[in-house]
């Protein structure tokens, strides 16, 4: 490898790396921003694309140019992707029952109040 | 052990075109995203069930101090990719010099995290106050026991590397530092950011 | 004079090509150290083997005692003692705990996988042999912890192997609250051993081939261990979580399973089938592995459908991820979930009849020889199809319904484990013992052990078939307070199942004697016993540390026999032959 191409990279890697700073500080904005959100849903929107899609564009970028993934034998990207899907078909598979505690059928008794859940350690 | 240990020949073939300890390391973090995957999986399964309930409890956790975190953590993981490079060129006492200043900031991040976990025990969330806690105090310790086995398994790197010896290994300890620092760029907003979803 | 002339008379026999010095003896002490510490891949392997055939009789001796329960209940087990319904579920949890991770796994894939990976694929040893050595040490101190489980104040774990919160999580339920979570600490320990092993496998396979060796010339077992290691690997991360997260809740109280505070007892039920349905094929491939080897071996013949034979594993692994919730069809689970897991499950077992049938294609027109392993091989095929074709009552969820839970389950998974973890265990033994130790195992006491045990297997099992269909749960530890199975033709079955279990057992003896006069007193083998085209027979039996003076290189595939331009009637791997033959087949 000549100098120019290793001097190359490492000027990457600090631009990579101001580029990671700038969307953290994004990340942050975001969710502080849409506290102050009318729209629920807007709000919702927000915190999702700036904190968690800003945290995959940084994952991304971690892995490609820190990690070297862009030069890295092929296979071993998609190993990582493989192991990534599992676990979405693993949350596919468990949410169902994770997230209906209650069941999908079930006819709530009238007669009974069900208890809200309420913080206890929260004033 | 009288003599020192001699690796066999099979350590050094590359049928598959990479170095074993590289791909080795790739495969530990296969299985590593798959321990992690799991326990955020569980995560976010138990996030959406209780809503606006956990929405409540996530407010107390301190936004700022896991914000310099993340800074902390991607400025290590800079310094880590520097110390690479120097061992690629094989400067092995410059890339010791990033491996050790990675390491500070590896303590650096621990110091943070135990002062947030002091000040939310005082505050009356400590692991038992609620399964938003519980989970809190599982992922992040046992992110932080990573790092911890990150900056242990470094300063032998680092050792070896200010001798001249054995820098391919500082790739390596490179791969598994940027997958811990992948691993709180997802933790960070998972536990962090409260706005009522 | 060297130390061959010295042995022999002659420095031509036993490979030896050149002097050796004679060196200085090792004292008791050094070459116990140099044993303990070794980083060979063969005494590593042979470490694994030994640890898991002991821990197989810790859990044959348990079986004994909880069958002797079921078919005198209320008696005196001879050689226990009376046994109390706390004891009962122990037994029932460790034998169950014990043969999956510490008699199957570490047999197939740890021992199988360390003894045979480097030899066949032509290097040296493992590309990390340190952390395979490490990988047996956390093995055998998780062993250590799962004995001392048994000794704590309030015995051993009984909540059953699958451990399902809160009777695993909250002690007023298990009753047992060290050995509980001493018992997980144990799992969750040769997990990491595993984790371990298996990176050290796959980067093995992948980068320290010998020259010439592409990925469709590596030997079926190799691959088998590989895959199997992979999915291992994937699979068990969750469940590493899962266990940290109910050790948490044994120890401290907290709700990760908690219904009460928050957490939810199915997850643990989802965390643990993910992993444990990914588990029976991680030990499944290596058995029908070994088989794979040992069955081209003894019918002359070339494995039919290699390549089919490899994307049928592939898609077989890739499948069992898909499968798991079939173990919680009645645990109430969304129904429409087990719509979906009923047809994969069913879908399943088309790539597995797949690989019986190329089996069965390879022994078809060959030139069969019974020996010893090539019985184990056959018999591995019959008893497991029946296995396999039970299974499909239990994955349609419709029947799964009655049947969940009862003894057709046992018998299921028995036919289909006991063929993993024994009968082809037995086949790889017969097979490479010549190799592993230089001397062969006795015919005529390997055949009365062959057909002592699959015959009083089937009796033992057959009858589990009958209790299951008429109503016997599992689990429960005297019958005699269930009036509609405790009538006689219920408890006569349990009876014979009992007693043939204990004929069984005693047929292992002849194995262990012969076992170890053997490797002392058996007839002394050459390189090459079966006429093997795999790599590992082109060198001494035992092989020497470093495996070759002078390591390999392939020019054919690994199953050309009734081939003959090679020597004899087939090619070995590692000899060079230009013929159309071996150009065009990989």
């Amino acid at each position: 490898m000549s100098i120019q191409s290793v001097t190359h990279k490492k000027m990457n890697y600090r631009k990579v790396y101001q580029c990671l700073i700038v969307l953290l500080v994004i990340s942050i904005w975001g969710p502080v921003y849409a506290l102050e959100l009318e729209n629920r849903t807007l709000s919702v929107l927000v915190v999702l694309l700036t904190a968690f899609g800003i945290a995959t564009v940084k994952t991304f970028m971690v892995s490609a140019w820190f990690m070297h993934l862009k030069t890295e034998k092929t296979f071993v990207s998609r190993l990582l992707l493989v192991c990534i899907a599992f676990m979405i078909l693993l949350f596919a598979g468990v949410a169902p029952d994770i997230l209906l505690p209650e069941g999908v059928n079930r006819e709530l008794d009238q007669n009974y109040s069900y208890p809200k859940e309420e913080p206890k350690n929260i004033k | 052990m009288g003599n020192s240990f001699q690796p066999p020949i099979a350590t050094g073939r590359q049928t598959a075109g990479l170095p074993s300890g590289r791909l080795g390391t790739w495969w530990l973090v296969a299985s590593e995203i798959v321990i992690f995957g799991g326990l955020i999986a569980s995560f976010v399964m138990y996030r959406l069930r209780h809503g606006e309930y956990w929405a409540l409890q996530a407010e107390h956790t301190k936004l700022y101090a896991g914000a310099l975190n993340t800074f902390i953590l991607l400025t290590s993981s800079y310094l880590v990719v520097c110390a690479h490079q120097a061992a690629h060129k094989g400067e092995g006492r410059k890339a010791a010099k990033f491996l050790y200043q990675t390491i500070i900031l590896g303590g650096c991040f621990l110091c943070v995290k135990a002062y947030e976990y002091n000040a939310e025990i005082s505050a009356g969330f400590g692991p038992l106050s609620d399964l938003f806690w519980t989970f809190y105090y599982t992922a992040t310790g046992i992110h932080g026991i990573h790092v911890v086995i990150g900056m242990i398994t470094m300063g032998v790197i680092a050792k070896d590397a200010s001798n001249g010896r054995q820098l391919q290994r500082v790739e390596c300890i490179g791969i598994y530092w940027h997958f811990v620092d992948v691993v709180w760029i997802f933790l960070f907003p998972l536990f962090y950011i409260a706005s009522g979803i | 004079m060297c130390v061959g002339c010295k042995l022999s008379g002659s420095c031509s026999t036993k490979g030896v090509t050149k002097c050796q010095p004679i060196i200085a003896k090792k004292t008791i002490p050094q070459k116990l150290k140099e044993y303990l510490l070794s980083t060979d891949h063969k005494v590593i392997a042979i470490q694994y083997l030994i640890t898991g055939l002991v821990m197989a009789v810790l859990g044959g001796y348990m079986a004994y005692v909880f069958r002797m329960q079921l078919a005198f209940p209320g008696e005196n087990v001879p050689g226990f003692g009376w046994v109390s319904p706390g004891n009962y579920n122990a037994l029932v949890t460790n034998h169950g705990t014990i043969m999956i991770f510490w008699v199957a796994m570490p047999v197939l894939v740890a021992a199988a996988g360390n003894y045979l990976i480097p030899l066949m694929i032509g290097c040296d040893d493992m590309v990390f042999p340190r952390l395979n050595r490490l990988s047996f040490q956390l093995f055998f101190i998780s062993a250590l912890v799962l004995l001392a489980s048994f000794h704590v104040p309030g015995g051993g774990f009984g909540g059953a192997w699958t451990s399902y919160p809160p009777l695993s999580s909250k002690e007023e339920y298990s009753l047992t609250p060290l050995g509980a979570p001493i018992w997980l600490m144990a799992v969750a320990l040769e997990f990491v051993a595993f984790l371990i092993g298996g990176i050290n496998f796959v980067t093995t396979m992948m980068n320290a081939r010998a020259p010439g060796m592409s990925l469709t010339r590596i030997p079926l077992v190799v691959w088998m261990i590989v895959i199997a290691s992979i999915l291992f690997m994937v699979s068990v991360g969750p469940l590493v979580a899962g266990s940290i997260m109910l050790l948490s809740d044994q120890l401290a109280g907290t709700a990760f399973y908690d219904p009460v505070n928050g957490g939810d007892p199915l997850l643990w039920q989802h965390l643990f089938w993910f992993f444990g349905h990914p588990e029976v094929y991680v030990v499944l491939l290596p058995a029908m592995g070994i088989v794979a080897e040992i069955i081209p071996v003894f019918s002359r013949k070339k494995f039919f459908g290699y390549k089919a034979a490899l994307y049928v594993t592939i898609a077989t692994g890739v499948l069992s991820f898909f499968v798991w919730a079939h173990h919680q069809f009645v645990a109430g689970i969304d129904p429409r979930m087990a719509h979906l897991f009923t047809a994969t499950t069913l879908l399943i077992s088309i790539p597995i009849a797949e690989l019986c049938f190329l089996y069965i294609a390879t022994l078809f027109g060959g030139s069969i020889e019974f020996k010893l392993p090539m019985l184990w091989a056959i018999a591995f095929l019959v008893e497991f199809l029946l296995g396999g074709v039970t299974g499909i009552y239990l994955g349609a969820s419709g029947s799964d319904i009655y049947f969940h839970d009862t003894y057709f389950v046992v018998a299921h998974f028995h036919y289909t484990f006991f063929p993993i973890a024994i009968i082809a265990l037995f086949a790889g033994i017969y097979y490479w013992f010549p190799k592993a130790t230089g001397r062969h195992l006795n015919e005529f006491w390997g055949k009365v052990h062959f057909w002592g045990t699959t015959i009083t297997f089937n009796f033992v099992f057959i009858p589990m078939f009958f209790l299951g269909m008429g109503g016997q749960h599992r689990r429960i530890f005297d019958y005699r307070h269930f009036p509609e199975l405790a009538g006689s033709d219920m408890q006569e079955l349990r009876v014979f199942a009992t007693v043939s279990a204990i004929i069984m057992m005693a047929f292992q003896i002849p194995f262990i004697i012969n076992f170890f006069y053997s490797i002392f007193k058996g007839k002394i083998s050459d390189k090459n016993p079966w006429r093997a085209t795999t790599l590992e027979w082109t060198t001494t039996s035992p092989p020497p540390h470093g495996n070759w003076e002078q390591l390999p290189n392939v020019y054919c595939g690994p199953y050309e026999y009734g081939n003959p331009n090679g020597q004899d009637d087939y090619i070995p791997q590692n000899m060079a032959i230009t013929t159309k033959e071996t150009q065009t087949h990989g």
